[in-house]
């Protein structure tokens, strides 16, 4: 009775999410052709390209900011990868006094809210002479990705089963093939997840970019941030779209990547 | 193990470091030389040089005026490369500066910015602004009334040189004329179209710009002696009783507005949404050529039409200043002064191009200059700049405004 | 020449556990088997062999050159555990092959080596399946043919049959022998299955406690445990205590007459082998014998398990079925026995 109550129910649940997804992707691709949708009229209002135009026209930059962000973005999530791995790999396997404390430690980036410690950032990165430098910017990024990356990563380490890692090393693989046939494609949902979450943030950073950047470092988001907050909504959407399709692109190509690595992992 | 720790040490330290920036102040010299340096030799230094202007970045007609108008220009007559930075609300930059200051960082990044009003209060308090450095520019000298109240005063602070005027904007009113025949020209007049239309008529709800203006608008338009509030001399309680008769204004029309004044539009975005559906008959904005450009962008209906009240419409200038640590302070100062020339002040009137109010003073222009001026026609739905002028206000004291808009959520909005 | 010898291995595990192997010497070729209960370090003793865990002290010697510091991958000795330990993202074939491809074997050296490998474990054709499409024995072969594809100085198998099913216990214990006497393969082998280690072993080693209590042929240790421990172990389970005077050994109420050979004067206890004990009904034989009450009756696969009751002991027999012979609990019977079959210690 429940049962069927509920498979009744997941269609319609589905259906919600799907329409929830893509009412809103509708209503902006409206918006960026200039047109509103508005209650209580059924149909949108008439089209118009000028805000595309103006988007991907090359005065506007909207192709070097868009480089820049995924520069930023990529750079950051691989340095996470480094970082987080030895990080991760001892929070899930060594039982340390004060493990806990690390581990809050190393989420609380992710906690606080970054208008709060901005300012001390950007002295630090004033006096280490990192400030309007893309490096200061991909550096002031790993504070809010890398607590993702050091979570993704620590329940992944946390799941390995190392009786495999011993089953190679009996079979003859040293350390290094162990870990890369061996450990890494386990690791690889882990390292998938954390990077999809590490380039998604760093690509809709905005105050740290800003700030760090000083303005220097344009990306995305910084590019198209006074049009979405009320300058012109129309362009706001077309800029959103673009990032939209962007952040896409990324993970879809990050995906295969990483499929692409775990077949291409295979020994013959 | 130890390894392993001591990286996962290293990763909380990388994390933490942020935490502890510590305060410094430097003292900073300003680069005085430049400022006694002949203006020829100013432009031979800033040659070659890559200057930063950091301006809001919400509109499609400024951006296109910098980049496409003014960045060739530039580089092929000064040989100076033009880099505009867009930012979302110009205290990003004063709080960018106000770290910079206290970091003792002499280096910065901005070299020119766009700012008036509160920003510019707060940057000049501060010490954030190079300078004066106005009369050192050839065109400043040659087109820009200096002693004109509008230009002197920015939102009712003396600029003391410190900033340039760019360019300047006005207070106006939006409507349909198909919807509306005649236009109200007072605010007594406004407030019995109001009620005659109820339900067509709304303003932004503060702290949204034009929202904000509107509400000074109608001060303007009520008070009986406007000229008082342009400099602050009157406490938050004082102001408040004192302007009770806006608050009067603004609790009759409510209940004939929009949604009967239950709720307001956000932004001003909303309002223009809310006119170009129909919705209502009016909307408002502080750039007289806005209607003109949204016919032409197909926003708004083409009968659409712009009016300014007789009680005085609200005017503003817009400046240019540059930081204390701008790193080319040469390349800013021969910016700005090529901002202030003529033909660059015109192209940036042309609707065409954006649209924007004159900073240079129509009596300092040779015949010749008053001819290419009058080709310009503004737009059908725009006002002349003869009618403008006749009616301009200027804006009261910048440190009015917060207490204006605190004061109608209490007086007003709660009610 | 011994292939496998180890010398004054010592490790322990806080806070309790030692082991200690003073010396054991493995010969080349040969089927030697690791028996006792759990926990006694079986698996820790073939980890020591292995390199996957590091001796507090003592040496390991393979092949005439000693491996006590050579790390794991670098001693090509073979281990199979309990469960098959296959990578689960490779296939068949990429899992046997993986040893071949660590060491950068040819490629086509590789293909005609794992094929061979599947063959002998009967799994030609399974090249392309994932682990997941296995069973529990074909993970198992598979493991198996990891192992051998590397042609290991010594394969050390721990419980390796031990989670399948009894029938293909059987199977992989043919398989292993068979194996084994064609490529003449050194195979450390630990079981606590004593059926697996009568039917397997050359020589085997009985361990207890982190020690080896005795080494030798099974028949041998069988026949002659060196205590107690180990025959109580290997399922001689009657073991009564008492003393020697003249040709009999007296126990709580009765006693046994003691043959030729069995003259040790100081035992304290005799062993009874449970199948060495017959029951008859009265009648016939002229053997000696004790005489009880039927206890309890089991059956299983062709022989009865029965519990007698003499005087205050009881006595574990085991008899083969036969058609018409049969017992009762509560009948009085006789125990015959052999007195040269009784083991004193
Ligand atoms: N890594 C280890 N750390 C601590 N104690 C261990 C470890 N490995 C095994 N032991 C202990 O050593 C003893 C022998 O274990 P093991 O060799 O696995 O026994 P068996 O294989 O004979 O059952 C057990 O008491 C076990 O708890
Ligand atoms: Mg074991």
């Amino acid at each position: 009775m429940v049962s069927r109550l509920f498979k009744l129910l997941i269609p319609v649940f589905l259906t919600g999410m799907v329409l929830l997804n893509i009412i809103p992707l509708l209503l902006l691709i409206f918006l960026s052709l200039g047109s509103s949708w508005m209650w209580p009229h059924l149909f949108p209002g008439p089209i118009s390209l000028s805000s595309w135009k103006y988007v991907i026209n090359p005065a506007a930059g909207s192709l070097p900011a868009l480089k820049t962000s995924l520069q930023i973005a990529l750079t950051a999530t691989l340095i996470n990868l480094i970082l987080a791995m030895p990080a991760a790999k001892s929070l899930a396997h060594y039982h340390f006094k004060g493990r806990k404390a690390c581990e809050l430690i190393l989420l609380l980036p992710a906690l606080i809210p970054p208008w709060a410690v901005i300012t001390g950032i950007h002295k630090t990165f004033i006096y280490l002479n990192l400030t309007d430098t893309m490096s200061g910017v991909i550096l002031a990024h790993l504070l809010p990705t890398l607590p993702y990356m050091v979570r993704a990563l620590t329940i992944s380490f946390a799941s390995i089963d190392y009786s495999l890692e011993e089953q190679a090393y009996l079979l003859g693989g040293n350390k290094s093939q162990t870990f890369f046939y061996i450990t890494l494609p386990q690791l690889l949902p882990g390292i998938a997840a954390g990077s999809i979450l590490s380039v998604l943030i760093s690509l809709s950073e905005y105050l740290t970019t800003l700030i760090i950047g000083g303005g220097q470092v344009l990306t995305l988001t910084l590019v198209m941030f006074p049009f979405v907050n009320g300058g012109n909504p129309s362009i706001g959407a077309a800029y959103s779209l673009l990032f939209a399709l962007m952040a896409l692109i990324t993970l879809f190509s990050l995906d295969t990547f990483i499929n692409r690595y775990y077949s291409e992992n295979k020994l013959y | 193990m130890f390894k392993k720790i001591l990286a996962l040490f290293l990763t909380l330290g990388l994390l933490t470091a942020p935490l502890a920036g510590c305060r410094q102040t430097a003292s900073l010299s300003p680069d005085k030389e430049l400022l006694q340096a002949d203006f020829s030799q100013i432009q031979k230094e800033a040659r070659g040089q890559t200057v930063a202007i950091y301006m809001w970045g919400g509109d499609e007609s400024v951006n296109r005026y910098m980049d496409e108008w003014v960045a060739p220009r530039v580089e092929k007559e000064l040989g100076i490369k033009l880099k505009r930075v867009p930012i979302n609300d110009a205290r990003e930059m004063i709080n960018k500066l106000l770290t910079e200051k206290e970091a003792g960082k002499t280096k910065g990044s901005i070299d020119i910015m766009w700012i008036n009003g509160e920003n510019f209060k707060l940057a000049k308090d501060n010490d954030l602004l190079w300078g004066p450095f106005v009369d050192k520019l050839p065109n400043y000298n040659r087109y820009i009334d200096g002693e004109d109240y509008q230009i002197k005063y920015d939102f009712g602070e003396d600029t003391e040189g410190l900033e340039a005027p760019w360019g300047k904007a006005q207070f106006v009113f939006i409507y349909d004329s198909n919807k509306i025949a005649s236009p109200p020209d007072t605010v007594e007049a406004l407030k019995a179209w109001i009620k005659d239309n109820p339900g067509r008529f709304t303003y932004p709800a503060p702290p949204d710009f034009t929202g904000s203006a509107f509400i000074r608008q109608i001060l303007a338009g009520v008070s009986s002696n406007y000229d008082r509030y342009l400099t602050a001399s009157l406490d938050r309680e004082s102001l408040e009783t004192e302007i009770t008769p806006l608050w009067d204004y603004l609790n009759q029309i409510k209940p004939y507005l929009w949604q009967k004044g239950i709720t307001y539009p956000e932004n001003i975005a909303k309002l223009n949404e809310l006119y170009a559906q129909g919705e209502v008959y009016m909307t408002m904005s502080y750039n007289p050529n806005y209607a003109d450009n949204m016919i032409k962008q197909g926003r708004f209906p083409a009968t659409t039409r712009t009016f300014v009240l007789k009680n005085g419409s609200l005017a503003n200038t817009h400046y240019l200043a540059i930081p204390f640590n701008a790193p080319h302070k040469a390349g800013a100062m021969a910016v700005i002064d090529y901002l202030l020339s003529f033909e660059a002040q015109l192209a940036k009137f042309d609707p065409a191009n954006w649209g924007d109010g004159l900073a240079i003073s129509l009596a300092k222009l040779s015949p010749e200059e008053k001819e290419k001026l009058k080709q310009i026609k503004p737009g059908k739905a725009a006002l002349s700049p003869e009618e403008l002028e006749k009616y301009k206000l200027p804006e009261l004291s910048g440190a009015y405004v917060d207490i204006i808009e605190e004061g109608w959520f209490n007086h007003v909005a709660k009610n | 020449m011994a292939s496998i010898t180890i010398k004054n291995l010592y490790k322990y595990f806080p806070p309790s556990f030692a082991l200690q192997i003073d010396e054991l010497m493995i010969k080349e070729g040969e089927f030697f088997g690791i028996i006792g209960p759990s926990g006694c370090g079986k698996t820790t003793l073939l980890r020591l062999i292995t390199g996957l865990t590091a001796p507090d002290r003592g040496e390991i010697w393979l092949n005439g050159r000693e491996i006590t510091k050579t790390p794991p991958e670098k001693r090509n000795i073979g281990l199979i555990f309990q469960e098959p330990r296959l990578f689960p993202h490779f296939t068949v074939e990429e899992n046997v092959g993986f040893g071949l491809k660590m060491k950068k074997s040819r490629r086509r050296d590789i293909k005609a080596k794992i094929d061979e490998a599947l063959e002998m474990v009967g799994l030609t054709g399974f090249n392309r399946r994932y682990p997941s499409a296995l069973s529990g024995g074909q993970k198992q072969r598979v493991a198996l043919a990891r192992a051998l594809v590397l042609e290991p100085k010594a394969l050390l198998m721990d419980e390796p049959f031990s989670a399948l099913d009894p029938e293909l216990r059987v199977e992989m214990r043919f398989l292993i022998k068979k194996l084994q006497q064609e490529k003449k393969i050194t195979i450390i082998f630990i079981t606590h299955d004593r059926e697996e280690a009568f039917t397997l072993f050359e020589r085997m080693a009985v361990m207890q406690e982190g020690k080896i209590l005795q080494t030798g042929t099974p028949l041998h240790i069988y026949n002659q445990p060196q205590n107690i421990k180990v025959a109580n172990f290997l399922g001689i389970n009657n073991i009564l205590p008492g003393y020697i005077e003249g040709n009999y050994f007296y126990t709580q109420g009765f006693r046994i007459l003691l043959g030729a050979a069995n003259q040790n004067q100081t035992a304290k206890y005799l062993l009874l082998k449970p199948e060495s004990l017959k029951i008859v009904n009265g009648e016939e034989d002229a053997r000696p014998f004790l005489t009880g009450t039927i206890e309890e009756i089991t059956f299983q696969t062709g022989f009865y398990h029965i519990k007698v009751k003499v005087q205050s002991q009881s006595l574990n027999i085991i008899q083969k079925y036969q058609p018409g012979k049969n017992f009762t609990p509560g009948a009085e019977v006789k125990i015959l026995y052999h007195p040269e079959e009784i083991i004193l210690l």
